[in-house]
């Protein structure tokens, strides 16, 4: 799966001149927490939620409330966006996105096209994708268990599963305990929790939870 | 995979009397974006770093800047804190984590094990066990291909790819591009890119994409 597939593809962008306090109420208004900043089709920079909220005035100014609200009207998006703007490119793996997003400990960033913005991909996005990932959207058996960490593991035990009639919905594999186990959790339809249990009684460690 | 397997632990409270600038320097330190408000083991409420800057004065307020200041000092966590937590029990699905977040348009929540509070889940952690199920931290041959909604089809791939000696450590489907059909990556390690190519080949599925 790539950016592209699951991005968002309308993208609310602030013109650079934009007042602080105008910026913000078009966030609220659109539940948005970040917006590129734009100017004849070139992206400026972005600005997010907290930056326009850490452009409140101070509270150890020494203006007066009526200097604040005059100043403030003047304070643009220009001045307080991020200038360094983390792009991804459309055809990039989704999970880079992810690695993108944990690094640089941002929610979301803009989709460009050989440097043109064509979307936006935040951490809702990545979250519909995670359960998507996990099959939340179907009904059927979700199976966790713990085996051990070697070769063929993931075929044997999907083998395992479909010879017996399951049908797979949503699959993951994820570190255990220790390095010589994992943790393998999916979801399949077409097959009983009693004959899931059965099937894969001798391949598996341990099943953690089937519900 | 359950939710208290991957959230953060132990937690940083901030307590209801703790002026907003304190909880604000706190949040930078610990680099934390929210933190439930705990008062002898209970929690109130839980703030997060928007409430925190939101406290910021009103400009619309027609306070003198002297009055501003007096006030501030005053505001507490308690005052800008949200009274209705969600919280999720440290013994459900991963995947329901990312769905809560993704209707509610949070970005991390409390983990309780029986009503009290044993971690925190948040978008980062979401993140990294996205990686983690996708095999993005390892290096390896990534493929797409397409398959049919029916019985057997992940099991015959995989073991397609375990006859040519490829190691599968990640596997992922999706709704993919077209009807009827799931979109499922997998990450080969152990064999070459043209080796998983030819394996994916002998079952005559669709090849989208491979790296």
């Amino acid at each position: 799966m790539l950016v592209d597939e699951r991005m968002s593809h309308k993208v609310i962008s602030v013109p650079p001149e934009m007042s602080v306090p105008e910026a913000l109420a078009l966030f609220r208004k659109n539940q948005l927490r970040r917006a590129p900043v734009m100017k004849d089709g070139k992206m400026l920079g972005i600005v997010s939620e907290t930056d326009l909220l850490n452009a409140s005035p101070s509270p150890v100014s020494t203006l007066s409330v009526w200097e604040m609200n005059y100043l403030m009207s003047k304070v643009t998006v220009k001045q307080v966006m991020t200038k360094k703007v983390i792009t991804i490119e459309v055809g990039t793996p989704i999970e880079d996105a992810a690695h993108i997003m944990v690094d640089a400990r941002i929610g979301g960033m803009p989709v460009t096209r050989a440097g043109k913005i064509v979307g936006i991909i935040t951490e809702t996005d990545l979250f519909k994708i995670f359960m998507e990932l996990m099959g939340t959207h179907e009904k059927g058996v979700r199976v966790s268990v713990l085996a051990d960490d070697k070769p063929g593991q993931i075929a044997r035990i999907s083998r395992l599963i479909s010879d017996a009639g399951g049908n797979f919905l949503g699959f993951g594999s994820f570190a255990g305990p220790d390095p010589s186990l994992m943790n393998v959790t999916f979801k399949v339809t077409g097959i009983k929790k009693e004959d899931i249990k059965k099937v894969l009684g001798k391949e598996v460690k341990k099943i953690l939870d089937i519900r | 995979m359950l939710v208290g397997e991957r959230m953060s632990h132990p937690v940083i409270s901030v307590a209801p009397e703790m002026p907003v600038h304190d909880a604000l320097a706190m949040f930078k330190k610990e680099n934390i974006r929210r933190a439930p408000v705990v008062k002898e083991g209970k929690m109130l409420g839980i703030v997060s770093d928007s409430d925190l800057l939101n406290a910021s004065p009103s400009l619309a307020t027609t306070l003198s800047v002297w009055e501003i200041n007096s006030l501030l000092s005053k505001v507490t966590v308690r005052h800008v804190m949200t009274k209705k937590v969600k919280t999720i029990e440290v013994d459900t699905p991963i995947e329901d984590a990312a769905r809560i977040m993704a209707d509610f348009k949070i970005g991390g929540m409390p983990v309780t094990r029986k009503g009290k509070i044993v971690g925190m889940i948040t978008a980062t952690d979401l993140f990294k066990v996205l990686l983690e199920m996708t095999g993005a931290r390892q290096k390896g041959v990534r493929a797409t291909i397409l398959i049919e909604d029916k019985l057997g089809e992940i099991a015959k791939v995989s073991k397609s790819i375990a006859e040519a000696g490829g190691n599968i450590i990640a596997v992922g489907m999706y709704t993919g591009p077209e009807v009827g059909k799931w979109g499922v990556t997998f990450k080969v390690l152990g064999i070459k890119k043209e080796a998983v190519k030819a394996a994916l080949n002998k079952t005559g599925k669709k090849l989208v994409d491979i790296r």
